[in-house]
């Protein structure tokens, strides 16, 4: 990390250089980052990896065109080389709309979930953890797979309109995957505080659904002609909830799936679209997650309900989606050099029920598929959210209120719009947070339930 | 400073501290623009750079890597320390010592894109125009095409790899790429049409004169069209029944069923905990015999194919580009290698069936450590020629243009989309069909392939973005096919 003395020094003298250049508009986004980790196969350590990064990306909108620029390389020269690209990339022959439309902005350093502990974790402490882990898996004849990050990162942003805020945050996230004679379970861990995850514990209850299915797995396809589908009665566990809520999220409640008439929320703004029982809605500021207090062109956060109570409520927008869809950013901006991804939000929240996940297991007496979490899901038709996908790494069959037997991994084509009209119980919240790092390191997460959801459609298995 | 000399520096500190092995890769400059016009406006136009230095170290047989974007003389000593430190932790669950294959050292090595325009130095004005005038021909032949989209991208980089070893080499490499989409809506329908690629078009390592092979302009009007007649046509109908994959898609088939399938680090289970595993491990004594695919199923991986996006000199390991036999009439021969797991497997088979690393080992920067990546990985002709595999067919259809794709986690049971669906009945093409899929299990699959056209239905695609790693790695893959039918496959309706 750069340090928010520096971060403010940089910003500082960014805006200077573009003020001078007399644009319309100017706005910086600055993160920087520490990140670690630890990758286990095979019983053993076979990944340890580092990185110290930064980048600065500078959007300047100048007689209504647009340009964009970024770099890692933070000396004046390069900084200076970067604001001049993005002058130059608005001498273009198109134009935008209209101006951007940020109305509200962000002074000061806004605290994020920071702890010096996270920050501090060296690769000892991970190795040590997993250690632990790899000891008592192979103890009972379990092989460990497993990834621990930790890190530390930094968001800072300004622009010509007198925005210039900052947070820093950590992250600690730990996920294995034990694998017996005939399956694997997963299970994941994470929080802001290295120090709050309970080890032992985690262990504890991923050894014993690792246990739970430990003999040779069904085919739910065995027997069924080529091209037979069947439909079963689901219970989600968060992860699996999490994928499809992401999905949801960046097709549907993004703004520019809206306005490009994507969304499966077009023209449904107030009309019910789910079951009562679902309510979903980003909120940077839920202490169940990770803070994100203002997004990457600096409107603050605030809770935005997507669906509330099964009823279409909002979209996500940023200040440039504002403008075209004549309304006001909603705080949900990837800031600049991203502005054409839309809008999206990075901490979701799905409110839960009262029904645990084993009173979920418990209360199904007919034949219910219980899914872990999935792996490779994909959109096969963004309109009605119908999703693909496979499920991973513990996947049962639960009936007579427990589980008979570990099954084959399931292909599923179902669209979440529809099954979110038949979710039947909803547990507690909690953190999901197993996140796929392929750049910038983001205080991103989702706080869900498990869910049980009645009639799923499967189309096919990976065989025995 | 000179660039060699911070590597050398760099390698020399590692040494100095005591690393049994270290590499450094540098890149002092990266560059990437990208350009979108969207329904006649620009809506993205970036310009970026990067830079950054990454340190591999081996010590008493464990890895440890870092990194760092500030390429300052001062940064050396506490990266190569945290590599230590990194490789000193991980020792305490060694159970396998890495050890690396014998590998030809080269010294002073270089390698560059054959580039015959440079991409950064055409004018943006000629870029944006290119996309806007395409944009207008969409626009005037799509009635109900309500997004057009233009992109182009280009990337240029330098890097330069030494070892301890002695290996000192340096790389340039320049990729361009771009296409056109339109996307017809109507009601709750979307359907798009896109050339020469979905997402983004096509990518090559080359010059801008591939820009302007791909002539966007002459497509657009068609590509609108067709957008604007799939809003009128059927679903897909469920059918157990003959396919022909145009080579846009079968290069995606071969990406996910046989690429992943055939990496060596996802088959020794090191990809786990992210890409998953492959269907290959428990058939590992099988290399060498075992029938992947029907006779006619020939792959090459082959990263000197000029203008493939996974085309190079060396990989990540000092490695020399190379092509070879994956699959030969059928039966899978060869595996996508590394130094470390050629050692690895040959101790798992008892024999060296590996003599060597074949070339694969790629970072998507430097701050991402060197994992397997697929080459050029491509399906070799046939004989057929285009109108016999439709004359010869009595029913199927003819599957273009990808949309979505999805494959479990061993790459047995895949589910793919495609933009459009040809009907064929009775050798004739008949009715065309939106929204379909088509999904089965990858050696059931390959080994249902009766007919693969010749040479000249051949077309290269690029795969810009194959997710691996953790942190993820985004790495460009390059992918050869041509149109060829498959029996008894499972097609239907992905809207249903």
């Amino acid at each position: 990390m750069i340090g928010e003395k520096h971060c403010y020094e940089i910003l500082k003298s960014a805006l200077k250089y573009a003020r001078s250049k007399n644009v319309d508009f100017v706005d910086f986004l600055l993160m920087s980052w520490d990140s670690s980790v630890t990758r286990v196969a095979n019983s053993q350590i076979h990944q340890n990896v580092s990185e110290t990064e930064a980048s600065l990306a500078v959007d300047i909108i100048h007689n209504l065109r647009i340009g964009s620029a970024s770099t890692s390389v933070l000396t004046d020269e390069s900084i200076r080389k970067t604001i001049d690209a993005a002058l130059e990339s608005t001498k273009h022959k198109a134009q935008l709309p209209g101006p951007l439309k940020l109305e509200e902005f962000t002074k000061g350093t806004k605290s994020g979930k920071f702890f010096d502990r996270t920050a501090g974790f060296s690769p000892h402490d991970r190795a040590g953890i997993i250690k632990e882990i790899i000891e008592r898996a192979s103890a009972l004849k379990l092989v460990t797979s497993a990834k621990f990050h930790t890190g530390a990162g930094e968001i800072a942003v300004a622009n010509s309109l007198q925005t210039m805020a900052y947070t820093c945050f950590t992250d600690a996230n730990l996920s294995v995957i034990l694998s017996g004679e005939h399956d694997s379970a997963y299970s994941s861990i994470a929080s802001a505080d290295a120090g709050d995850l309970n080890i032992d514990v985690f262990t504890d209850d991923l050894i014993a659904k690792c246990r739970r299915q430990n003999k040779i797995p069904l085919d739910l396809f065995a027997g069924k002609k080529a091209g037979e589908e069947i439909y079963y009665d689901v219970i989600l566990e968060p992860a699996a909830v999490a994928e499809w809520i992401d999905f949801l999220s960046f097709t549907g409640f993004n703004g520019l799936s809206y306005l490009e008439e994507e969304s499966f929320l077009c023209r449904k703004l107030g009309q019910r679209v789910m079951k009562e029982n679902v309510t979903i809605c980003d909120d940077g500021n839920n202490l169940m997650g990770y803070l994100l207090p203002f997004d990457f062109e600096g409107t603050p956060k605030s809770r935005i309900a997507f669906i509330e109570n099964g009823i279409a409520k909002n979209i996500a927008y940023d200040g440039l989606l504002a403008v075209k869809a004549e309304t006001r950013s909603t705080g949900h901006s990837l800031g600049a050099g991203q502005r054409h991804l839309g809008a999206v939000p990075f901490n979701l929240l799905m409110e839960g029920g009262d029904q645990s996940l084993d009173y979920m297991m418990a209360s199904s007496e007919e034949p219910t598929v219980y899914v872990t979490r999935f792996h490779y899901t994909n959109v096969a038709d963004t309109k009605n959210v119908v999703l693909t996908g496979m499920t991973k790494d513990g996947t049962f069959l639960v009936q007579g209120g427990e589980i008979v037997a570990p099954l084959v991994n399931l292909r599923y084509l179902q669209s979440v719009v529809d099954a979110f009209n038949r979710i039947e119980m909803l547990s507690d919240p909690v953190l999901v947070h197993d996140p796929d790092v392929y750049g910038a390191l983001i205080p991103s997460c989702s706080v869900v339930p498990a869910l049980k959801i009645h009639q799923v459609r499967f189309i096919g298995s990976t065989g025995t | 400073m000179d660039e060699k000399d911070f590597c050398e520096n760099v390698l020399q500190e590692a040494i100095t501290r005591g690393v049994d092995y270290a590499d450094v890769r540098m890149i002092p400059l990266a560059r990437t623009e990208d350009i979108t016009v969207k329904n006649g406006v620009v809506e993205n136009l970036e310009y970026s750079e990067s830079a950054g230095f990454g340190v591999r170290v081996l010590l008493n047989g464990v890895w440890g890597f870092a990194s760092s974007f500030r390429v300052e003389e001062k940064e050396i000593a506490s990266i190569i320390e945290m590599a230590i430190k990194i490789a000193n932790a991980g020792a305490i669950t060694r159970r396998r010592p890495v050890r690396l294959a014998a590998s030809i050292i080269w010294k002073d090595a270089r390698y560059v894109t054959p580039v015959k325009i440079d991409p950064f130095k055409v004018s943006l004005e000629e870029k944006v125009d290119l996309l806007v005038r395409a944009d207008e021909v969409m626009r005037k032949h799509g009635k109900k095409v309500k997004i057009r989209e233009g992109d182009l991208t280009f990337h240029h980089f330098r890097k330069i790899f030494l070892s301890t070893e002695g290996s000192s080499i340096t790389q340039e490499i320049t990729v361009s790429g771009g296409g056109i989409s339109a996307k017809a809506v109507e009601g709750d329908e979307i359907q798009q049409r896109s050339y020469p690629n979905s997402f983004r078009g096509n990518l090559a390592t080359c010059g801008y004169e591939f820009i302007e092979g791909m002539d966007l302009l002459a497509h657009a009007a068609r590509v609108a069209e067709e957008a604007d007649e799939l809003l009128t046509v059927p679903d897909c109908p469920e059918l157990d029944t003959s396919i022909i994959l145009m080579p846009s898609q079968l290069c995606l088939q071969i990406h996910e069923s046989i690429g992943h399938a055939i990496e060596l680090d996802r088959i020794l289970g090191t990809e786990i905990t992210y890409a998953g595993g492959s269907f290959l491990t428990p058939l590992l004594h099988q290399l060498g015999s075992y029938q992947f695919g029907s006779p006619l199923v020939n792959i090459t991986a082959d990263a000197t194919l000029p203008t493939g996006i996974g085309s190079f000199g060396f990989d990540d390991e000092g490695v020399e580009a190379q092509k070879f036999p994956v699959i030969r009439d059928g039966i899978l021969k060869n595996l996508l290698t590394s130094r470390e797991t050629v050692t690895e497997i040959n101790e798992l088979l008892g024999r060296d069936y590996f003599q060597s690393s074949n070339g694969t080992m790629r970072g998507s920067f430097t701050n991402r450590i060197p994992l397997i990546r697929m080459t050029n990985l491509y399906l070799e002709p046939g004989e057929s020629e285009f109108q016999d595999l439709i004359a010869s067919t009595d029913h199927g259809f003819i599957l273009d243009t990808n949309v979505s794709w999805s494959i479990d986690d061993l790459r047995k049971n895949f589910s793919f989309g495609v933009e459009t669906a040809r009907e064929i009945r009775n050798g004739r093409i008949g009715q065309l069909y939106k929204n379909a899929h088509y999904t089965g299990m990858t050696t059931s699959f390959w080994n249902s392939c009766d007919a693969v056209c010749n040479r000249n239905y051949s077309e290269i695609y690029g795969t810009p973005n194959c997710g691996k790693g953790q942190p993820g790695q985004v790495m460009m893959v390059g992918h050869a096919a041509p149109p060829a039918r498959f029996r008894n496959v499972k097609t239907g309706s992905r809207k249903k």
